[in-house]
């Protein structure tokens, strides 16, 4: 916290190696959570150089008592829905990234894939990656910011301008679309 | 929470129970339901794996450009970062001052050993020769007065005698000697050239010869 500390203050003392350092630091949660946001990688591109651009002029309003990835996965995420809302690939709002209309509804009876399924995945990272990327993209940002980025559940909500609630459940549906993925690759492999 | 909760209601937890987002006592709860329950702890155990295999998940590669085209964009807003050049042109600066005092300082032994003379010595002829220049530019202007002013007195009298032409000819024409006069010119001028007039009929007669000389 106390090196960010220093890095936000060399930043705002404009000096262009920590703008440098900044970048490298964060860039690849950055690029890859637009990624996931947008689905595109030269959207994610284009957010994530807007994103550094933004919070390097806009530095002075940080606050520092809040974690600095917390504040640029917020920019990149308000910057990747924008960047969805002009491309219009689909009309995109926040309430449409995390509508909880999702499928059928799930059975707790249903045993699922069983771990022995989830085994034979878990021997290819790739197949199970696969299965996160046909995922829609609102549950593939969740998750990211939740286990790859290590973000708490009121993290991921000031990130993604959603109540804690609304985390809680897509987390829970991101977990029950994949165990119904997993099963369905184990009947049909 | 109570303890005969249904597994519906148990696996909606599990999420937050494995991302230790619950209660202690909800979590003790939704654990003892789930190794009670072997579907619920079917499903913890799967979601557990999941989060392993997610916490492993593939990142996409960052273009190699992101860095560079950032800074640039930054250094083109405005004179944006206070990198390297700014203390490179302090420095400068600096350098710059420091010496040009110590030549200052030191200029009467630089000079001399330079085999130049005293410094003092060009300090005078210096403003010698600055004083010469400034008399000699005053007086070549003074010069340049007396020589163009009387003259251009002479072209504006003439040009204000000029403006007096026209009112001088309204004037005269107001007299009837002066109108009959040109009326008796105009009538005698269009006469002859209707008389005159160069024409294909009277190509190379008199008139016409006449006329074109």
């Amino acid at each position: 916290m106390s090196d960010e500390r220093d890095l936000v203050r060399r930043c705002l003392a404009r000096e262009e190696r920590a703008y440098r350092e900044l970048i490298r630091l964060y860039q690849t949660p950055v690029v890859n959570l637009a990624w996931r946001i947008t689905g595109n990688p030269e959207d994610a591109a284009e957010v994530g150089q807007e994103t550094f651009i933004r919070v390097l002029r806009s530095l002075h309003t940080y606050d520092p008592e809040r974690p600095l990835k917390t504040w640029l996965f917020k920019i990149a995420a308000n910057l990747a829905l924008d960047a969805i809302r002009r491309r219009k690939r689909r009309p995109v709002s926040i309430q449409d990234l995390f509508d909880e209309d999702e499928g059928p509804p799930l059975d707790p009876a249903d045993p699922g894939p069983g771990p022995e399924h989830l085994l034979e995945t878990r021997q290819s990272g790739e197949r199970f990656d696969e299965l996160v990327r046909e995922m829609p993209e609102h549950y593939q940002a969740i998750l990211f910011l939740r286990y790859r980025e290590d973000l708490a559940y009121e993290e991921i909500a000031e990130t993604l301008a959603i109540p804690l609630g609304t985390v809680k459940v897509r987390l829970h549906r991101a977990h029950e679309i994949l165990r119904r993925k997993l099963s369905v690759r184990g009947a049909k492999p | 929470m109570k303890e005969n909760l249904s597994c519906e209601a148990c696996q909606r937890e599990l999420v937050a129970l494995i991302d230790g987002a619950l209660t202690p006592s909800v979590a003790r709860v939704i654990e003892g339901h789930a190794a009670s329950c072997a579907s619920c702890g079917r499903v913890l155990r799967e979601f557990r794996s999941q989060a392993v295999l997610l916490r492993k998940m593939e990142l996409y590669p960052v273009p190699a450009s992101l860095e560079s085209r950032v800074i640039r964009e930054l250094r083109a807003a405005r004179g944006f970062l206070n990198a390297g050049w700014q203390r490179v042109s302090a420095g400068v600066g600096a350098f710059c001052f420091v010496l040009t005092v110590g030549i200052l300082a030191n200029l009467s032994r630089i000079s001399s050993g330079l085999g130049l003379p005293d410094p003092n010595v060009w300090l005078v002829s210096a403003i010698d020769r600055s004083i010469s220049g400034m008399t000699s530019v005053l007086k070549g202007v003074a010069g340049g007065i007396a020589v163009y002013v009387p003259l251009l007195n002479q072209i504006w009298i003439a040009l204000q005698a000029l403006r007096t032409l026209p009112r001088a000819a309204i004037v005269s024409l107001r007299t009837p000697e002066i109108q009959i006069a040109g009326a008796i010119l105009i009538t005698l001028g269009l006469a002859l050239y209707i008389m005159l007039r160069p024409s294909r009929r009277n190509e190379g007669s008199v008139g016409h010869v006449c006329l074109s000389l």
